[in-house]
């Protein structure tokens, strides 16, 4: 059993996220604000966070978070689930959505097919690097 | 298809030609000033004075040269003394090296200054180059001052009335002098003809300066209409320039609210999706059957919604000119084309239709998402318009000759389209009733797409179809800019044939 941090302000998205993983057998955690994100990390050190990008405040907020969490746990994984990719860069500057730089272990388009999203959390806690590895 | 199919009837082609990507570039000037524009109009101006000074030094050099064989001027009653036009060409030659040099645009700020002091620089040293050629044509040719007609419309073209007038006096000044110093004798008369008026026919000083008055009312008239004229017609360039500047902001601000509603909408379809899978999956208890096919129901609609938004949100950006354009760079066409032809040939074979690919390495100048988005479109359709059973052939090769480029072919054997509906197949949501017929949930967004990739990268679509009987779709890439870049690296330097599946899979 993993410890997963789910970091979405959808709370009905992370809700259903959270459904999934637990009838994998895991224990999660949500967090709605990314503000809150690197706080909770520190009090408990999850197995893998899964992170969405856009935030109410900041629609590139995601990116962020990743990028402080790489800096506080290297070897944390990050699942990135995100309603944009390389062809949207609504906002983002190509740096952000550039596969080869993206600060994160794996990423997943929205909207998610649970049994891509159970396959991608098992690759993760297995230590698969996914997609978005160099 | 609907449609019935002819047998022996040609297909029908069209052709796509690469159109204007996008509007001008507009200077972000603020309202009323024309700091940001004028700059490189300034210095076009410069450039071009150093073009046409190119053809006065040639026409200098040629009478230089109609000097050395003394026949030919005497057969006109004249008498040329090379010296004097190679001389000047000369001078004015090595004035416009320097002049060509200073005109280039150096970028940076500061720039402004100096291309007005270039401009000046150009229109003093012609000024005073002029005066010796008038000089030395002597009066025996009136229309000589009239070439000073030129530099005073060309600087009322260029700078403002004041700045004008003030090349106007010195035109008038320099004329004036010339005329002074010959009248007064500080000069020497000079003449091309060849029994010359010499110093006899020399006019007395007040006779030369009463020949300046009408001269110089006739300049003064001359720049008074030009330098109106050419004062409205910057007025309108400006307004022009400011509306073009709206227009495109607005535009842009269209765009920017599409992409933003549209991706609003992909968030809530996210959550409805993920929820509908909740209940399918029965993590929240199990589902009667009937309830079970009404929230599978759901779940597809989701899906075909949010491929319809991402379509949207893809056109959207690719037509919004404030993101940054993801940078082209060289691509191997054939790459492209297998990764997609690997990524769909799953959903192909649930209705039993086969890729034939022939690909050749093929060097193209793309951004990879757009390429793949190019790509993804055309084979999509092609599976979605084909028969069950039936095959999609795709071929990629470079285009030969030392230009480069590509070519893709993706032709399928399906619906086909009627010759008249061609020309509107490119357009945002057109669908054909045959299409829809065939196929309920397309968007009519991925030939929208395909164009506006299309243009982006300069190449041109040609589409063949003949209803019931396929349509063929060719993509011609223009070759890579030299200086754009190395070439891709192509592992691959023998043609690969595919029956069925693509090289990967």
């Amino acid at each position: 059993m993993a410890y997963l941090l789910i970091v979405d302000d959808d709370a009905d998205f992370a809700n259903a996220v959270a459904t999934v993983c637990r009838a994998m057998g895991h224990e999660t955690q949500i967090v709605s604000t990314p503000g809150e994100t690197l706080p909770r990390v520190a009090e408990r050190q999850p197995d893998a966070v899964i992170l969405d990008v856009m935030f109410p405040e900041d629609p590139a907020a995601g990116f962020q978070v990743a990028r402080e969490l790489r800096r506080q746990a290297p070897d944390l994984p990050i699942l990135m689930l995100t309603a944009v990719n390389q062809q949207f860069p609504l906002g983002f500057s190509n740096r952000d959505i550039d596969p080869k730089w993206l600060p994160v272990t794996d990423f997943v388009e929205k909207p998610v097919d649970f049994g891509v999203l159970q396959t991608r959390i098992e690759r993760l806690l297995a230590g698969t690097r996914g997609e978005a590895a160099p | 298809m609907n449609g019935t199919a002819d047998p022996v009837a040609p297909p029908t082609r069209y052709r796509l030609a690469p159109g204007p990507e996008a509007p001008a570039e507009v200077p972000r000037a603020e309202a009323g000033s024309e700091a940001a524009w004028i700059e490189p109009v300034l210095r076009a101006n410069a450039v071009w004075f150093c073009q046409l000074r190119w053809l006065v030094v040639a026409v200098l050099l040629a009478v230089a040269v109609a000097g050395l064989v003394p026949a030919l001027p005497t057969a006109l009653g004249l008498r040329i003394q090379p010296l004097w036009p190679a001389l000047t060409a000369g001078v004015l030659a090595a004035l416009n090296l320097a002049f060509v040099r200073r005109s280039r645009p150096a970028g940076g700020p500061g720039t402004r200054g100096s291309i007005r002091a270039v401009l000046w620089a150009q229109i003093v040293s012609d000024l005073v180059i002029l005066t010796a050629v008038v000089y030395w044509v002597g009066p025996d040719w009136p229309a000589a001052p009239f070439m000073y007609l030129f530099h005073i419309i060309l600087a009322c073209l260029v700078f403002s009335p004041g700045q004008s007038l003030a090349v106007l006096g010195l035109a008038a000044g320099l004329y004036g002098l010339s005329l002074g110093a010959v009248s007064r004798g500080w000069l020497p008369a000079s003449t091309l003809r060849l029994e010359g008026t010499g110093s006899a026919g020399l006019p007395h000083p007040g006779q030369a300066g009463a020949g300046l008055v009408p001269m110089l009312l006739v300049w003064g008239v001359i720049w008074y209409l030009v330098s109106r004229l050419a004062a409205t017609l910057r007025r309108r360039e400006l307004e022009l320039a400011e509306t073009n500047r709206r227009l495109a902001a607005s535009s842009e601000e269209r765009a920017q609210h599409m992409l933003q509603t549209t991706h609003q909408l992909k968030a809530p379809f996210a959550a409805i999706h993920a929820m509908t899978q909740v209940l399918l999956a029965g993590y929240a208890g199990e589902l009667p059957p009937a309830a079970r096919e009404v929230a599978g129901k759901m779940a597809d609609r989701c899906l075909a919604l949010s491929r319809q938004i991402q379509e949207m949100l893809q056109l959207a950006n690719l037509r919004s000119r404030a993101q940054t354009a993801p940078p082209g760079r060289p691509l191997d066409l054939a790459g492209v084309v297998r990764e997609v032809l690997g990524r769909l040939e799953p959903a192909a074979r649930q209705r039993r239709i086969r890729f034939h690919a022939t690909l050749e390495p093929a060097p193209v100048q793309a951004a990879p998402d757009h390429l793949t988005m190019l790509v993804d479109n055309l084979v999509v359709n092609a599976v979605t318009y084909s028969h069950e059973g039936g095959v999609v052939e795709v071929t990629c090769t470079p285009e030969p000759g030392p230009a480069g480029g590509a070519r893709l072919t993706v032709r399928d054997h399906g619906i086909g389209i009627a010759p008249e509906k061609l020309p509107r197949i490119f357009d945002d949501y057109y669908r054909t009733e045959e299409a829809v017929a065939h196929n309920r949930a397309s968007t009519g967004l991925g030939l929208a797409i395909v164009r506006q990739v299309a243009r982006a990268t300069g190449a041109t679509i040609e589409v063949e179809s003949a209803p019931g009987r396929g349509s063929t779709f060719t993509v011609i890439f223009p070759g890579t800019p030299p200086a754009a870049g190395s070439a891709p690296n192509l592992s691959a330097a023998q043609p690969q044939t595919h029956h069925g599946l693509p090289a990967d899979r």
